[in-house]
């Protein structure tokens, strides 16, 4: 086997919703031509059959199904000095989710509220913390413009054509978003004005009882 | 406040793929050295692929006969089918074609995807260097519809200006040309045959591919005007290959201005002149072709690359082949 190390762009996972193709995947062969080969490396039809101990026509008719779906991509093709011709052929994700679709988007939708500043505001009263009317204007100003830095600069960091930073481990990327997010806030004089604010109303609601 | 960009720009690679002189003779070899390595698959696989064809044009004849037999009567049936030539010769223009078409279409049907059959072989031995000759017939199931539309798209486009002279001197007042205008007429008409068919080469291959027939017509068409020298060149050399002895042993004065070799120094030879094209230059033809498609695909979708050390712009993704060193 020679299997490539060239690093063609793919993504982190691919949720699969469509009946179709959830189809195609519950096929043996298929499932380990993906999950087993094209997710870890780009493969050739005939590494594939090598591997699998398969005939390569059996495994050519495979994956030109799941290139035709979707779930594999065709990422290079090379001519030996034997004249064949090799095309590898490589999964499009590491990581595959089958017809959850709707379940993250109802998951989605809970946790992410139409209007996250007043949800912050009515959760606090939860801690004791009860925003008077008074105030109601002013913490819903400083709240906002905390979120939008925030968001900013987490944009900042978050790129989606910086594919090296996208390759990472989700766990690995979320803690260096979170270190960095920290550091370029911390230097960010506005941000930092507005988080001292917000401090002492809160500050004001704890130390004085008011809520 | 920026962010820099820590990942590289991807290599914008142009890609290229050999023409010229080297490249053609290099997808005949390819083809021919292929062909017989495979000689065992691709025998059985065609007769086997024979032998179906046969069958399945006789079900298809059956499909026909035996409803009308069942409807009109043994007799009267017979009684049609002794009068269908002289029926057919009276009818005119639009009504010939159709009946003619109605008629040839169904019988070939079967020998488009047989042929086309061929090719998903030639597409397992140039990806992945083996095949089997049972594997012809999954490719026979699997493409069947798209390989019958493809063998469409060859037959019906090599055969338009016919059918429009036809249809032209049925309907207007054109006279039947002589054997003499025919010797004119007929050279035109194998050039247009050669080269229209030349450009639907790669047809098979996209079908194979997984396009279906009208789209791997437009893409044969299309890479065929980017990289003419090596589909055409290719295609000339099989037509001089196939045609010339086939047509040399056509005893019919019409094709006299192509008789290259005579009749004399091929006739003793026309089984093994046969043999040889069945199962040997046809399944080469195959193999020079359905590479010719995974390269100039592959060029299409910029993703090719070679083992040629001499050529640095193919050695961008280069890795050298234990097995080839």
């Amino acid at each position: 086997m020679n299997p490539k190390d060239s690093t063609p762009e793919i993504k982190e996972f691919v949720v699969i919703s469509d009946l179709k193709t959830i189809k195609l995947l519950l096929d043996r062969t298929r499932a380990d031509i993906v999950f087993k080969y094209l997710v870890n490396q780009e493969m050739t039809v005939k590494q594939l059959a090598d591997a699998m101990g398969k005939k390569p026509g059996t495994v050519l008719h495979h994956v030109q199904k799941l290139n035709n779906s979707g779930i594999i991509k065709m990422v290079r093709t090379h001519e030996t000095t034997r004249g064949i011709v090799e095309r590898y052929y490589r999964a499009i994700a590491r990581e595959y989710r089958l017809g959850i679709t709707e379940m993250m988007r109802a998951r989605t939708k809970e946790s992410s509220p139409s209007n996250p500043v007043q949800s912050i505001l009515v959760g606090l009263s939860t801690l004791g913390i009860t925003i008077s009317e008074a105030d109601m204007k002013r913490a819903d100003d400083l709240l906002s413009s905390i979120m939008e830095i925030e968001m900013k600069t987490e944009k900042l960091i978050n790129r989606s054509d910086n594919t090296a930073f996208q390759r990472l481990p989700t766990s690995t990327r979320i803690n260096v978003l979170k270190s960095m997010n920290k550091f370029l806030l911390s230097k960010n004089s506005t941000y930092n004005e507005l988080i001292a604010e917000w401090n002492d109303l809160l500050s004001q609601y704890l130390n004085n009882g008011k809520g | 406040m920026s962010w820099p960009k820590n990942n590289p720009e991807p290599v914008k690679r142009k890609p290229k793929t050999p023409q010229g002189i080297s490249a053609l003779s290099k997808d005949i070899y390819v083809g021919f050295k292929f062909a017989v390595q495979n000689f065992l698959s691709y025998f059985l696989a065609m007769l086997g692929i024979i032998l179906l064809t046969i069958i399945m044009v006789v079900l298809v004849l059956l499909l026909v006969v035996v409803p009308l037999i069942f409807f009109v009567g043994l007799p009267t049936f017979i009684l049609w089918m002794t009068s269908f030539t002289v029926e057919v010769g009276t009818l005119e223009g639009t009504m010939f074609i159709a009946i003619i078409l109605m008629f040839v279409l169904p019988i070939l049907g079967p020998f488009f995807v047989a042929y086309g059959s061929l090719y998903g072989l030639s597409r397992e031995i140039i990806e992945s260097e083996a095949t089997s000759a049972e594997s012809a017939f999954s490719w026979y199931r699997k493409r069947a519809l798209s390989l019958v539309g493809g063998g469409m798209v060859h037959f019906l486009i090599s055969l338009a200006p016919f059918l429009i002279a036809i249809y032209s001197i049925f309907a207007t007042s054109i006279s039947v040309p002589t054997d003499e205008q025919l010797r004119l007429i007929l050279p035109i008409g194998f050039i247009w045959i050669i080269l229209s068919n030349g450009m639907l080469s790669l047809t098979f291959p996209g079908i194979i591919d997984g396009l279906s027939a009208l789209s791997a017509a437009k893409r044969s068409v299309r890479l065929c005007c980017r990289s003419p020298g090596r589909v055409l060149g290719s295609w000339s050399v099989y037509v001089v290959l196939i045609g010339v002895p086939i047509i040399t042993l056509i005893d019919d004065p019409l094709f006299d201005w192509i008789q290259i070799i005579p009749d004399a120094y091929l006739e003793p030879y026309t089984v093994l002149i046969v043999l040889l094209i069945l199962f040997i230059v046809l399944p080469a033809m195959s193999i020079t072709f359905s590479r010719i498609y995974l390269i100039l695909t592959a060029q299409d979708e910029s993703v090719y690359d070679n083992d040629d050390d001499d050529n640095e712009e193919y050695t961008i993704k280069l890795e050298v082949d234990s097995d080839e060193s």
